[in-house]
């Protein structure tokens, strides 16, 4: 059975979610409801750490990119930061590294672009 | 040849028993996530719009990789034509939420053989000859 573990701490730079586990079809209520939930308060930015997370599907980055799309509406987007090599692989074949920023690692305040390449 | 049932609650242990088998034939470690991928996106479909769960054989034959998927829910797939299947040539249609796109995208060949109540796609995989 898929379990995503979702933690959410205030950092410098803003709230930062954290997903730990795997993600698919049957916790991307989950994973919708946490988002929904920060993005009620009107913020403009969110990044989520996935360094934790084994595996996602096209059901939940479905769900992440359809968050970012609201925050991209305010002006803002969604961060996805240190993706594991099934996530990132998962991540490029769907081109999402095209749609948002992925940073590579999940160290906050780094300057650089630090985008994921097409591999 | 592998033969195992799926559901809802079981998709993680179908995940890791087909990167197993495709490790074990020798696949390098993308592609054999490539195989997780798609079978993982096609059992999701049986899931959610088929019958609710479903069936993965797997086999070598001949130097490729066959994993079918099938369950009986009405077709799945809404079409018996694999062209019906969105092509990956275009980007991802995030927005309908087709996990298709990604198996279209991973796997060497699909065939699709769907009718009323029963539903069976068969992703192919080359597999690397032993040196």
């Amino acid at each position: 059975m898929s379990r995503l573990e979702i933690t959410v701490d205030a950092a410098a730079s803003g709230p930062l979610m954290r997903l730990s586990g795997e993600t698919d079809l049957g916790t991307a209520g989950q994973l919708r409801d946490a988002l929904a939930s920060q993005l009620s308060v009107g913020q403009r930015h969110l990044t989520v750490d996935i360094s934790g997370l084994q595996f996602a599907d096209s059901a939940s980055i479905q769900v992440l990119l359809q968050a970012d799309r609201t925050l991209k509406k305010r002006g803002g987007g969604l961060e996805l930061a240190g993706p594991q090599p099934r996530v990132a692989q998962v991540l490029r074949m769907l081109g999402v590294d095209q749609m948002l920023t992925i940073r590579p690692d999940t160290s906050s305040g780094t300057g650089g672009d630090g985008s994921l390449r097409p591999g | 040849m592998t033969d195992q049932r799926f559901d809802a609650a079981s998709l993680h242990a179908l995940r890791e028993a087909v990167l197993a088998y495709a490790t074990a034939a020798g696949m390098p470690e993308r592609r054999a996530i490539d195989v997780m991928i798609a079978v993982h996106e096609l059992a999701a479909n049986a899931v959610r719009h088929g019958a609710g769960w479903g069936r993965l054989r797997m086999r070598i034959t001949a130097g490729a990789l066959y994993c079918q998927v099938t369950d009986a829910g009405p077709a799945s797939l809404g079409s018996q034509d694999s062209d019906q299947i969105p092509a990956p040539a275009r980007p991802w249609p995030f927005q309908r939420g087709h996990g298709l796109w990604l198996v279209r995208k991973a796997a060497d060949r699909i065939s699709v053989n769907s009718g009323p109540g029963r539903s069976e796609v068969t992703v192919v995989f080359t597999v690397p000859a032993t040196p």
